[in-house]
């Protein structure tokens, strides 16, 4: 299945590592379970450039109140490295008040983490310079010169449909999409910070 | 002064913190902004054009401007540049009144990046008893047999 983008879609792109042992298809089935059992699933992820509350929160409300969802994009790619497995027991919205994570949902080794539902295999070769940085310090610039480098995610937007004609280099495959839901990103912790802050 | 660089507000930020340090020195005297200057994206340029019509607005003006002095460390825009900006008051420069709370809500409404205004009023250290040691919940002991 081919999905098509149009001009002014607002999309979160991120490179996801893959375990040569667990295919698409099992992943997807994974997520999928902890969608039906909690109504959405958490997607960790970590690094600077997609903050929870200063990023992706503000990006998708705006894309909400137009009537419009955020598409998560991930490229997949055979990946090596993999922070500590521990499984993050509570997140928060805004950093301050924390609850329990439902636990149908397995989040492991991340510090935060995307609400997504409708998580399904899609092709598409994105062009990232048809792509623009939505907002930040960056807003403006050409998601070719953004996505580069240790960036490697970005909250992007398309400055013209991609999906109907072939895509001109650079490229990059996405091969698995979701639709970002309310709260769309959090920060996770763990049972010892949980510990920690509760004396 | 190096404030939050305004990019979701045309330079409200800028403008506040500027504000807040006109006032402290009783527009009078001189002083430094540093802000976003880059050749590439247009949102610096608007920055730029708001702040200093604020600063002249405050009975300023830019008596020197060091243009993409300064480059940083930011994962999201390694290639993003700042300037420094000299102020100078003109003289006989006085306050149009005495300073206040900022009561207008849209200037703070996108403060710290779009949609995110200013939450915190203070950041208040826990103090320990262990006070200069590693948490506890960063390490465990392994017990010599």
């Amino acid at each position: 299945m081919s999905i098509i983008l149009k001009q002014g879609q607002g999309l979160l792109y991120m490179k996801v590592g893959m375990h040569a042992q667990e295919s698409l298809d099992v992943i997807i089935a994974r997520k999928t379970k902890e969608i039906e059992q909690a109504g959405f699933a958490l997607w960790g992820y970590g690094g600077s450039t997609c903050h929870p509350q200063t990023m992706v929160q503000p990006f998708a409300r705006s894309y909400e109140q137009r009537g419009q969802v955020i598409y998560l994009c991930m490229q997949p790619m055979e990946s090596s490295h993999f922070a500590e497995p521990i499984r993050a027991a509570e997140f928060s919205v805004n950093g301050i008040d924390w609850q329990p994570i439902h636990p149908a949902i397995n989040v492991l080794g991340s510090r935060y983490a995307l609400a997504i539902t409708n998580l399904r295999k899609e092709e598409l070769d994105l062009p990232l310079a048809k792509t623009k940085v939505a907002l930040g310090n960056s807003m403006g610039s050409s998601g070719d010169r953004y996505i580069a480098g240790r960036v490697d995610k970005g909250c992007l937007e398309t400055t013209e449909e991609i999906g109907t004609t072939a895509a001109p280099e650079p490229r990059v495959h996405i091969g698995l999409v979701a639709d970002i839901v309310k709260p769309y990103a959090v920060y996770v912790r763990n049972e010892l910070a949980k510990e920690k802050a509760h004396g | 002064m190096n404030p939050p660089w305004g990019a979701s507000n045309e330079g409200e930020s800028v403008k506040v913190f500027v504000q807040r340090g006109i006032e402290a020195t009783a527009y009078q005297g001189e002083g430094m902004v540093v802000i976003a200057d880059d050749s590439e994206l247009e949102w610096p340029k608007r920055v730029l054009a708001n702040v200093q019509q604020f600063i002249i607005g405050s009975g300023f003006f830019v008596q020197k401007m060091m243009p993409q002095m300064h480059q940083y460390h930011l994962d999201d825009a390694p290639n993003l540049r700042s300037c420094n900006l000299i102020v100078k008051a003109l003289p006989g420069n006085k306050p149009p009144g005495p300073s206040a709370t900022i009561s207008d809500s849209v200037r703070l409404a996108n403060f710290y990046g779009r949609d995110n205004p200013p939450k915190v009023r203070y950041v208040r250290e826990l103090k320990r008893l262990d006070y200069g040691k590693a948490h506890d919940d960063e390490y465990s002991l392994e017990l010599l047999e």
